[in-house]
Formats: structure tokens, sequence, C-alpha cells
């Protein structure tokens, strides 16, 4: 079936509105960093800090809506590309909360999205997606920052990392087993409240379906996108590192950060090019996905596969 | 039923599979992963095909007569090797050669793929009656059993490109186990 011009916002149309999005390019130059863990003073004004909106990519061409919603990886539907979206729409999405909590939270607390959105805004970023199994796509995401929710729930100084969980529900999914429990994920507090990390609700100013992890999902676009967690239930922030679901899975292939590093290949599979997928030919891999200028300072050692798998 | 009719339906079923393919991977997300996994699979399945003949002609003696089958089954999938290949060298890599050496020399499993291919053309261009009665029965039959090589290589490369130990290459795999246990186990 070919695709409907109707059915793709005109690039044109999309750089536009990113650049109005794109408001103070200046605050770019993040107060962050320096201590791996900072304490939570300096936590909380770091979250202060974070203007998402400033990261802008006018020069990206957006993958077609079509495509980011025929090409998926859903296990919990299907192990194939297609299964997710060809599978029965089985996934309720409404009602949804998301509860936040964890030993690191002292402000725990039940969201739902319409709630997140209407608190916080909505933001429009248009960002680089690479799958670990090298391919890629572009996809213009909605969502609010994810520090917005962390700084919510209030962090002390046992909030060292941020675990997210995945729905789990046999009558919903119906490869909800796969991986013998919920899909787990998580981030470093540091890399959480990062102004690139985000909490989609949707892309091209549609809602998330089934197959693009509906009804919120984790955007970390200088990583594999196995760290994207999708429907996400819960989050919590806790004081130890949480063992994701890949790195449970595979440890010699999958680790907790993930980081896209096209010197680091993985053990069956080079990570040097990607499939831009739609397209034709392959492309080189950016260090950090092409996100190097705005993560680096996060990984004190380039060089240590710890952080690339 | 007359060996003629029986590759006549092979050839026909194989042409109307290629075509629908063709239009289904003009549905597909992505053309180019579509078209590059369906000719690798579908060559591993044709492959693997080949090997069930000398197993099961020893069960069902009447087999025999359709020995010729083999032939296409492994020329098919030869084909399939071809278009997986192509799909591969013009649509993924867009000729870009050093790029390509780059991936090869990256990916064990793209080495399997190769030494597969390698191996398989000497047997696409004797699968004729003439390169038997040039070559002679016997030498023609040796340069033949490199099937047996070419078929774990192929499910190797086609097990070691998934993300995670998936089933379709392990049920494959355990297939061939089966049949090689099967071939040397009662060989004549």
């Amino acid at each position: 079936m070919p695709i409907k011009s109707s059915d793709i916002t005109p690039e044109v149309l999309f750089r536009q509105r990113r650049r109005m999005l794109g408001i103070g390019l200046a605050s770019l130059s993040l107060p962050l960093a320096g201590n791996w863990f900072g304490d939570t003073e300096e936590l909380n004004n770091n979250i202060d800090n974070v203007t998402p909106g400033a990261i802008v990519q006018p020069e990206l061409k957006a993958t077609e809506l079509k495509i980011i919603n025929s090409y998926n990886n859903y296990y919990e539907f299907g192990f194939s590309k297609e299964a997710p979206s060809g599978a029965e729409k089985t996934l309720i999405t409404s009602p949804w909360s998301v509860e936040v909590g964890g030993i690191g939270a002292d402000k725990p607390g039940i969201y739902d999205i319409a709630e997140l959105h209407g608190e916080y805004g909505i933001e429009n970023h248009i960002r680089r997606f690479r799958c670990v199994e090298a391919w890629s796509m572009v996809v213009p995401w909605n969502g609010i920052a994810l520090a917005k929710v962390i700084k919510a729930a209030q962090p002390n100084s046992k909030a060292k990392y941020v675990r997210f969980e995945t729905l789990h529900d046999e009558q919903q999914m119906p490869n909800a087993n796969w991986a013998g429990g919920p899909y787990i994920e998580g981030l470093t507090i540091a890399e959480a409240i990062h102004p690139l990390a985000m909490l989609a609700t949707g892309i091209y100013d549609k809602p998330l379906e089934q197959q693009t992890g509906a009804p919120v999902r984790l955007v970390v676009p200088w990583k594999y996108g196995f760290k994207y967690a999708k429907s996400i239930v819960r989050i919590d922030l806790v004081e130890r590192m949480p063992r994701n679901t890949w790195w449970r899975q595979n440890p010699n292939e999958y680790g907790f950060y993930a980081n896209v590093n096209p010197q680091f290949d993985h053990p069956r599979w080079s990570q040097a090019t990607e499939r831009v997928v739609g397209g034709f030919g392959r492309q080189k891999t950016l260090l950090f996905n092409g996100y190097a200028d705005e993560v680096a300072y996060l990984y004190p050692d380039l060089g240590d596969r710890r952080y690339f798998y | 039923m007359d060996l003629r009719r029986v590759l006549w339906l092979i050839h026909l079923g194989m042409i109307i599979f290629v075509g629908w393919q063709g239009v289904m991977a003009m549905q597909a997300a992505d053309l180019v992963t579509y078209l590059r996994d369906v000719s690798g699979r579908t060559a591993s399945y044709l492959l693997l095909g080949t090997l069930l003949f000398a197993p099961l002609s020893r069960l069902w003696p009447r087999l025999r007569l359709y020995i010729k089958v083999r032939r296409y089954l492994g020329l098919w999938g030869f084909c399939m090797v071809l278009i997986h290949v192509i799909v591969w060298v013009s649509l993924e890599f867009a000729f870009d050669w050093s790029l390509m050496w780059q991936e090869v020399n990256d990916n064990l499993f793209i080495w399997l793929g190769l030494v597969a291919l390698i191996l398989l053309l000497p047997m696409a261009v004797t699968s004729n009656n003439k390169a038997v009665r040039r070559l002679g029965f016997r030498r023609w039959q040796g340069l033949h059993s490199v099937a047996y090589l070419i078929v774990p290589l192929s499910l190797g490369h086609y097990f070691m490109a998934q993300k995670v130990a998936s089933g379709e290459p392990i049920v494959l795999l355990l297939v061939l186990l089966l049949l090689m246990f099967w071939r040397f186990k009662y060989a004549d």
C-alpha cells in the first residue's frame, strides 16, 4: 500500500516548528556534572537548569510515520518487526497511570498522562534513534522532560539510579513472558536528568501506538534503542544499579549503559555503520549517536567498553 | 506423479512465491531488510531440503526416481542466495566496497555466509548432466558432497545474525544435526 502524503507531516513544517522551539541555544552550556553522583542539592539545582528545548536538530530528516509505526521491536507482542503493529491492538492505554517512587524519592506519586502533560507542557524534539541491531530512524517525539518528573519526586541522597518498569500483563500482551517478568530498564540519576532524556507520549503530534510503546515510553537518544523502555507503569529512584532486561538476558552482549559507539562492536556484528530504515545504503554510526557534545561528560572514560554495550 | 510434472510444479511454485514476496516487500516498512531476510531464509530452507533426499530415499526407495528434484531445489536455493547477495551489495551497501569489506571483517557471520557462497558457486555451475559426464560420476559426487559443508555454514550464518537465540534457525540446525546423524550412521 502506498504511503499517502497526508500521513506525513511536511518536513518543512516540522523544521519550522522545531526552530520556534529552539529558544535559547546558549543555555546549552549546562552546569551539570563534574561529580559522577552529585549531592542532592546539586542534583536539584541541575534539574532546574534543564532546558531540553535548547537542543534542536533542524538538519535531521524525520522518518515517515508509517515506517516508524510498522518496523518495531516490542517482544511482549512477538519477536518479529511486524508483530507489534500487526498484532491485535490489545493494549489498554486508557486509563493509565505511572507510579513514581522508590527509596530515593521523598515525594512518591501516581500520575496519569494528561496530568503529566498539563503540569509540564508537551515538548517536541526530533532525535536520532539507533537500534543495537544496527538500524536507525529519525523520530519527531512529543513528550516531557524526564528531569521534571524526577524533580517532582524530590530525590534524596539515595537516588543514584532510576529504574523503569514496563507493563507486564498476559491478557494484553501475547508474548508477555518472553523474558520471564516485566521489562526493566535503568539510568544513572545524572543520565535521567539530562535534558536529552524524555518521557515520550507521542510521535508526529499523534499519541504513541501500541507498537511504539503507548502511552508513555523512555527516550534516551544517545543510547541503543533497547534502553527506551516502553509502556511504562513504574519509575523508581533507587540506590543500586538496576539489572535491566537485556543485561539479564545476555550479560556478554548487553550491559547497563548501552551508549552508542561505532568503535565497540557487538560480539556478533559491527556497530560501525547503520541502515536507515526505509532508505537505501548504510551510514556511519556516530559516537553517542551524534550527541557526544551533549553527553560525553557523563562518562569519565570513553575507552571503557562497560559504557558501550 | 510423473517427474516432469513435479519439476514443473516446483518451478511454478517458486515463481509465484518470488512474485508474491516482491509484492509483500513493497508493503513492508523496510524493503531492503525484507528482501534480504526473506531471500536468506528461503535459501536456507531450500539448501537444507536438498540434504533430505539421501536419508529419505533410504526410507522410501521410490524417491530415487525423483532425485532430479534435489538438483532444482539446490538451484533455486542458489538463486535465493544470489538475490540475498545482490540485495546486500546494491540496496544495503550501495556498492560501497570498502564499507562492505569492513563489515565482512567485523562480522564472523558474514564470513560464514561468504565462504558458503564461494563453495556454492562450483556446485551451481556443475548442476547439469553435461558436467556429470565431463567430470565422471565419482568426481562429480565428490564435488557435490561440499553441500554437507555449505548447509551448516549457511545455517550458522542465519543463526548468528539474530539478536537472540531465536527459534527458527535453531529448529533448522536441529534438523540438520538429525540428518547428519542419519546420513553417516547409516552410510553404505
